[in-house]
């Protein structure tokens, strides 16, 4: 009798140690990785931005439709866009050519966040020159604001 | 002997506690509070790695961790075709450019300047790794103050078992998967995200949209 009790201690001992060795390993498994929910509804933007620097020849108007989609995806989810998320969808119609869904997607991105203002406000200034127009150099500063930059440096 | 189930469980159990402490830096935050960015322009990095695929890696992913932290992110594209369209291709060129210049075009509060250090795999006989290290800054484009400042590098060990003969085949596979799988891309996506994210000992604080950037 006694030596069953004296056997069931390091039994017990044993049996805490194996729970904490689990516990400490959830714990690692978890605790390191903050999960809070995110923000907003990434899903194509940043591989779509990605594309888009590496200049790897991806078509804009297939680029625009994924990023469409999202917009559904995320409405749906109740989720929000990301910053940047409009104003880039809004670049790749002005290189398509389409102006007006261009300034639209550059209006409601300034309206989702209005610390993208004075950048917006600036894009739509050129958009709106005649020079500029409807070309693949619509969405970006014309010559003026480009003397402007420069000027800068 | 079987206490020794005992003593490793609670050495697990501390090594838990602390493995979330990362080794305490003292960072200055005085001039990052009075500064309260809620807008960031990430210029495109400066690239000292071998491999030029960096600069759209580090930069296309690196809105995410600062948006999730709370602040508006300028639109990286975009900025990056302004900026091509006014004749500006060079990161050194535009990590040149004055602030106050940078400001009144993109109106942000701060600017990240960032140097990737090294990126892409190297192979040894057995296997190989992907490496991904980067610096950054954050100025104040109103006043050029220095707010924030860190590093990080991750570095991801490819995968291996079954001896000698497995490894080799490993290092082999790894370098097909590498090319055709961009590893090197999602390496980056990780060292922004652990670089980037407000909430960690010595990382930047939360943005104003945050939920938890009353309570910091």
């Amino acid at each position: 009798m006694l030596k069953l009790q004296a056997m069931r201690r390091p039994d017990a001992l044993a049996r805490a140690g194996r729970g904490l060795a689990v516990a400490a390993a959830v714990g690692l498994l978890s605790a390191c990785v903050q999960q809070p929910k995110s923000m907003y509804s990434w899903q194509a933007y940043q591989p779509s931005v990605y594309a888009y620097l590496k200049e790897d020849g991806s078509d804009n108007a297939v680029q625009a439709q994924a990023l469409e989609k999202n917009i559904e995806t995320a409405r749906a989810a109740n989720v929000e866009l990301p910053p940047g998320f409009r104003a880039h969808l809004g670049m790749l119609y002005l290189k398509m050519g389409d102006g007006d869904k261009g300034v639209e997607q550059l209006q409601s991105e300034k309206v989702a966040f209005p610390e993208s203002t004075p950048f917006m406000d600036f894009l739509m200034r050129n958009v709106g020159k005649p020079a500029a127009s409807v070309d693949a150099t619509s969405a970006t500063p014309a010559s003026a604001d480009a003397a402007a930059l420069k000027k800068g440096s | 002997m079987m206490t020794r189930l005992f003593r490793i469980g609670l050495l697990a159990a501390v090594a838990m506690l602390a493995g979330c402490v990362a080794p305490q830096q003292h960072v200055d935050y005085t001039a990052f509070r009075e500064s309260k960015p809620a807008s960031i322009l990430v210029l495109p990095p400066l690239n000292t790695s071998v491999d030029v695929a960096a600069t759209a890696a580090v930069l296309s992913q690196a809105t995410r961790p600062l948006a999730e932290s709370g602040y508006y992110v300028i639109p990286v594209g975009v900025m990056d075709e302004t900026f091509k369209q006014n004749g500006l291709s060079s990161p050194d060129e535009i990590h040149g450019l004055p602030g106050a210049k940078l400001r009144e075009i993109f109106g942000a509060d701060a600017a990240l300047y960032m140097t990737v250090k090294q990126y892409g795999a190297s192979y040894a006989v057995v296997s190989s790794n992907v490496t991904v290290a980067i610096d950054a800054e954050l100025i104040d484009l109103r006043n050029g103050a220095k707010l924030w400042s860190g590093s990080k590098q991750v570095v991801q060990a490819s995968n291996s078992s079954g001896g000698l003969i497995g490894m080799l085949v490993q290092a082999m596979v790894d370098q097909i998967v590498n090319t055709l799988s961009d590893r090197s891309y999602g390496v980056a996506g990780t060292t922004n995200h652990m670089l980037l994210s407000a909430g960690q000992p010595g990382g930047i604080l939360y943005g104003p949209r945050s939920p938890r950037y009353d309570t910091q």
